[in-house]
C-alpha cells in the first residue's frame, strides 16, 4: 500500500500554511503527525494532489496557558503534551490522552490532529466536547474560534472550510471544586474505544451541581453530550445517576459491526455515562473538601 | 522559503543513519520505511502492515520511537534516525537488550523484533524501572504472532533487573 501520488510543499509559518491551503483548496491537505491521516494515505482513502506538511512551523509547537483556558497549538505531540505539568489545569485532556493510541502513536501524534480527523470514536474529540473547548480555525482573510459541538459534524468530518488550518485546540481550564472523568471499552489497548465515556462535574458547597457535562465517543457519527441541563442545582443522588443512566442510551444511534452490536452499544453507553460521573462526582467532592 | 517539491520530482535527503551520514533520492509520497530499505540499503527495518497497526517498521527518530510507514522520506531530512542495524557493534556483541531477548525466546520469526527493540531503547532511556503493566503499555504498539508476548516481557524485565542490581 502505497500514498498516491502527490506535492510537497513544507511552510515555515502559518502564514504560508495558510497561503498554500487558499491557493490548493480542496486539493490541498495538511499532515502534522500524520498517525490517522498517514494511514489513510497509504490506502488511498484521500489523495491529495498537495500535502502541506506543518511540522516545521514554530509557533505552532507551544503550549500557552490564559487565565481561564490552555491553548494547545497544531503540532503539539500527545507525547509532549503528557509530560508537560502545565496540563494539570486541563484534567480531562490529561485524563485521556494515554488512552489514545500508542506509546509509538503519541511520539507523533498531535492533538489537534486527532481533532481534525475527526473519528466518531476518538478520545480527544470527545474531551475537548465535555471539557466546552474549541478550536482556532485561521484562514488568509481570517481567524474564528468554533465550539467544539459546532465543529464536529460527522464522521472524519468537521466545520472546517477547505480555506482554513486548525491553528490551536482551546482547553477551558477546570473551575475550583471540579471533578472529571474518562472512561473507555475497547478490545485492545490502543484500540479505538468501542465506547468511550467522558464526564466533568462542578459542585457548590452545598454539594449540589453547577454544572454537568457527559458526554459519549463511539455511538454515532460524532461524540455526543447527554442531556444534563435537569440536574443543575440537584443533588447528584442514586435516582439521577438512573437518569443520566437512561438519558445516555436515548437519542444515540450506534452502528452494528464485528466488534460489537448495537444493542450492546446502546446499553455500554449507559453503563460507562453512570461509571464516569459517579467517578467524576467523587473526585469533585474530595476537591471541595 | 517554503520548500516545494513536485510529485514526480526527487529530492535529496540527508539523515543521520546509525551515526553515518547518508543520503538518498525520494519522491514525496515514499514511505520513509522504503527510503531506509530500498534507498540506504538498510535492510534491518521491517515493513508489516503499511498502515500504523504494527510497529515492524519503528525506528528512533531524533530519539523517539516512530512507526517509518507514517512518515514519508522528504518529512526525515535532516533527522537523526537510529534502527536495529545501530545496536550491536557485531553479530556476537549484543546488546544486554538482545542478549535478553536471546535467552528468554522473545523471538521467533524475528520479524516484529527489530521494531520492539527500537522501542525498547527509548522506553527504557526514560523509564528505567518499568513495572509490568508499564512495559505491556508499551509493548500494545507492536503485533508478535510468535511469542505470545511473554518472553518480549520477561527479557524487559530481566534487563531492567539487572540494571537496577549492577547500580545498586
Amino acid at each position: 500500500m502505497k500514498a498516491a501520488p502527490f506535492s510537497y510543499v513544507r511552510p515555515d509559518s502559518i502564514a504560508e500554511a495558510v497561503g498554500a491551503l487558499g491557493q490548493h483548496g480542496d486539493d490541498g491537505r495538511i499532515i502534522a503527525g500524520g498517525q490517522s491521516l498517514g494511514a489513510m494515505l497509504n490506502m488511498r482513502l484521500v489523495m491529495p494532489k498537495v500535502l502541506i506538511d506543518i511540522n516545521r512551523i514554530e509557533e505552532t509547537s507551544r503550549i500557552d496557558v490564559a487565565f481561564d483556558h490552555v491553548r494547545i497549538g497544531a503540532t503539539v505531540r500527545q507525547c509532549d503534551a503528557m509530560a508537560d505539568k502545565r496540563l494539570h489545569a486541563t484534567p480531562l485532556l490529561s485524563a485521556s490522552l494515554p488512552h489514545v493510541g500508542h506509546y509509538q502513536t503519541r511520539n507523533r501524534g498531535t492533538i489537534c490532529g486527532s481533532i481534525a480527523h475527526a473519528d466518531p470514536s476518538a478520545e480527544l474529540p470527545l474531551a475537548l466536547l465535555v471539557s466546552g473547548g474549541s478550536v482556532e480555525l485561521r484562514s488568509r482573510k481570517k481567524t474564528r474560534v468554533v465550539a467544539a459541538n459546532d465543529f464536529f459534524v460527522s464522521t472524519l468530518t468537521t466545520a472546517r472550510l477547505a480555506d482554513e488550518m486548525i491553528v490551536a485546540a482551546l482547553w477551558p481550564t477546570a473551575k475550583p471544586h471540579t471533578g472529571h472523568s474518562f472512561a473507555e471499552f475497547a478490545i485492545r489497548s490502543g484500540d479505538y474505544a468501542i465506547v468511550a465515556a467522558a464526564a466533568e462535574v462542578q459542585l457548590d458547597s452545598d454539594d449540589r451541581v453547577v454544572r454537568l457535562s457527559v458526554g459519549l465517543a463511539g455511538i454515532g457519527e460524532r461524540p455526543v453530550l447527554i442531556n444534563t441541563a435537569s440536574f443543575e442545582g440537584q443533588k447528584l443522588s442514586a435516582d439521577v445517576l438512573d437518569a443520566i443512566e437512561t438519558n445516555a442510551r436515548q437519542g444515540i444511534d450506534p452502528v452494528n459491526d464485528l466488534q460489537a452490536s448495537a444493542q450492546f452499544r446502546t446499553h455500554m453507553a449507559g453503563v460507562m455515562a453512570r461509571h464516569v460521573v459517579f467517578e467524576a462526582l467523587n473526585r469533585a467532592r474530595s476537591d471541595v473538601l | 522559503m517554503m520548500l516545494e517539491v513536485s510529485a514526480e520530482s526527487e529530492m535529496a535527503i540527508r539523515v543521520t543513519l546509525n551515526g553515518v551520514a547518508r543520503e538518498g533520492n525520494a519522491t514525496p509520497r515514499m514511505q520513509l520505511a522504503d527510503f531506509l530499505r530500498h534507498v540506504l540499503h538498510a535492510y534491518g527495518t521491517h515493513v508489516g502492515c503499511e498502515h500504523g497497526v504494527c510497529g515492524a517498521c519503528t525506528v528512533l527518530i531524533d530519539g523517539r520511537a516512530v512507526r517509518t510507514c507514517m512518515m514519508f522520506a522528504i518529512q526525515a531530512d535532516g533527522a537523526d534516525i537510529q534502527t536495529v542495524e545501530g545496536l550491536a557493534s557485531s553479530p556476537d556483541k549484543l546488546t544486554a537488550l538482545q542478549s535478553a531477548f536471546q535467552k528468554n525466546h522473545a523471538l521467533q520469526c524475528g520479524f516484529c523484533t527489530p521494531g520492539i527493540l527500537m522501542s525498547c531503547v527509548q522506553f527504557l532511556a526514560e523509564r528505567p524501572q518499568p513495572d509490568e503493566a508499564e512495559i505491556r503499555e508499551m509493548l500494545s504498539g507492536h503485533l508478535c504472532r510468535c511469542t505470545g508476548y511473554h518472553g518480549i516481557v520477561e527479557a524487559i524485565k530481566e534487563v531492567v533487573a539487572d540494571k537496577s542490581t549492577s547500580s545498586a
